[in-house]
């Protein structure tokens, strides 16, 4: 297999990361006519891993805290990030679809690391994640089972959350006057960080 | 669900069969097989990071070929084997699970085929 | 003498990977044995060739002071032993095409051994 690496630069001021390069592309045998691709960053993401890995609702994430490596379950594929900044992506249509992918990621990854500079980050919110259930989520929910969201109960809501089926933003119901209560338990349960892992974008 | 474990006991390079045992673990997981590699006796040399093959001696490199097991399949690397050739888990691939002999028992029970390379 | 056929109502199948080459070692003998136990019992039987064991099945190997390896898979195949051998390895080791193979093998990837043990088989890897 020739080694041609490919160079995409990306962000010219990017904090961390600023370009990748495709450095295999192999045949994705489970899928015929897809490929796998091996990239790799310009910086290691060490520092940032643990900050990045808690973005993603726990549903899409294999996050390995000793080893510092994330594996995603998104876009239809399975996408690892190792500390040296290699990442490995499945499933895909080809190296420019791959490039496309992984910028969304490269932006993430910056973003999280101007956090960790500036002291917000760092903390290890996958393991609070990881200990927050379903239960906990319902009880910061309205819990009128209005079906705004698209989900029959609040409850089968709140399980979708943490699979990132659904995103917080989904209950409208949580924006009204008469739920503020509600919101504040929520945002003390999950704090900001994690208000934007499962989908909450809005001001408060 | 089938299962297999792949071991491959010699040294990358010296010898193919760390190649080939790699390539049959990448066609099991696409198969389908929850397939994991075993490194043991010189075979924990196939983990070390950083292998330049390519450019010397226009090789594969057996460190890299490696990531393409992960995430599905693991890469288990006898923990013995590593102690008695003065290797430390720092300088191995990402991707490496040092193994003790009592995990690998398990581990070899709970497998349909066990074939050694 | 009649051996029983014990296995004939059954699917189990013995798949025998060989990693040596021929004359080098006793193993691909070993195999072939084995292999025709297995076969003579009623079981299925399939041998894959695998690095230097893909020269096994050249067939115009002529050793002076052995047996001939490649007529103990001949008659392999004539009881219904399947056998294939790794494509990448025999390209590698200069076999260009299937004319340089006894008739009755093929030569297909190794993806096909990972397909045989998904069936009720089990693997035995014999050399290397």
């Amino acid at each position: 297999m020739e080694m041609k690496e490919l160079k995409f630069d990306i962000f010219q001021e990017g904090p961390l990361v600023k370009s990748v390069s495709i450095t295999k592309i192999m045949p994705c045998m489970a899928e015929e006519g897809r490929v796998k691709l091996a990239m790799q960053l310009d910086s290691t993401l060490d520092q940032v891993m643990p900050t990045f890995a808690s973005k993603f609702p726990p549903g899409n994430v294999n996050y390995i805290p000793h080893k510092k490596i994330l594996t995603l379950n998104t876009h239809q594929r399975v996408i690892s990030f190792f500390p040296s900044g290699r990442i490995m992506m499945m499933n895909t249509r080809d190296p420019e679809e791959g490039i496309e992918i992984i910028t969304e990621f490269m932006e993430k990854i910056n973003q999280c690391y101007l956090e960790c500079e500036s002291g917000n980050g760092g903390e290890d919110l996958t393991e609070k994640l990881s200990k927050i259930g379903p239960l906990d989520l319902y009880n910061c929910l309205p819990q009128t089972n209005c079906e705004e969201c698209g989900t029959a109960t609040c409850m089968a809501f709140s399980m979708k959350l943490l699979s990132g089926d659904s995103t917080l933003d989904q209950c409208k119901p949580l924006r009204k006057g008469e739920n503020s209560e509600k919101l504040n338990s929520l945002q003390e349960l999950l704090g900001d960080q994690l208000m934007k892992s499962l989908g909450w974008s809005g001001n408060y | 669900m089938n299962s297999a474990l792949i071991i491959i006991d010699k040294a990358p390079y010296g010898y193919e069969n760390a190649l080939s045992g790699i390539y049959i673990a990448i066609a099991s997981l696409d198969k389908g097989i929850q397939a994991d590699i075993l490194l043991m006796g010189d075979g924990v040399y196939a983990a070390l990071k950083d292998q330049s093959s390519e450019k010397t001696i226009g090789y594969p490199s057996v460190g890299e070929l490696s990531y393409s097991i992960f995430p599905e399949g693991n890469l288990f690397v006898h923990l013995d084997s590593l102690n008695q050739r003065g290797i430390e888990y720092d300088d191995l691939v990402e991707i490496a699970e040092l193994i003790d002999d009592k995990t690998l028992y398990n581990l070899s029970k709970s497998k349909n085929h066990i074939m050694k390379i | 003498m009649d051996i029983p056929k014990e296995n004939s109502q059954n699917n189990k199948t013995m798949v025998i990977v060989l990693l040596d080459g021929p004359y080098i070692s006793q193993y691909v003998n070993i195999g072939c044995e084995m292999a025709e136990a297995a076969l003579n019992l009623g079981y299925g039987v399939k041998i894959f060739l695998y690095m230097d064991g893909v020269h096994n099945l050249q067939k115009d190997q002529n050793p002076r002071d052995f047996h001939n390896i490649s007529y103990l898979f001949q008659g392999l195949i004539k009881k219904g032993c399947e056998i294939k051998a790794c494509i990448r390895c025999a390209v590698s080791r200069g076999y260009q095409d299937q004319s340089q193979f006894l008739d009755g093998v093929e030569i297909t990837s190794v993806y096909d051994l990972a397909e045989w043990m998904l069936g009720d088989s089990k693997i035995i890897t014999l050399g290397g």
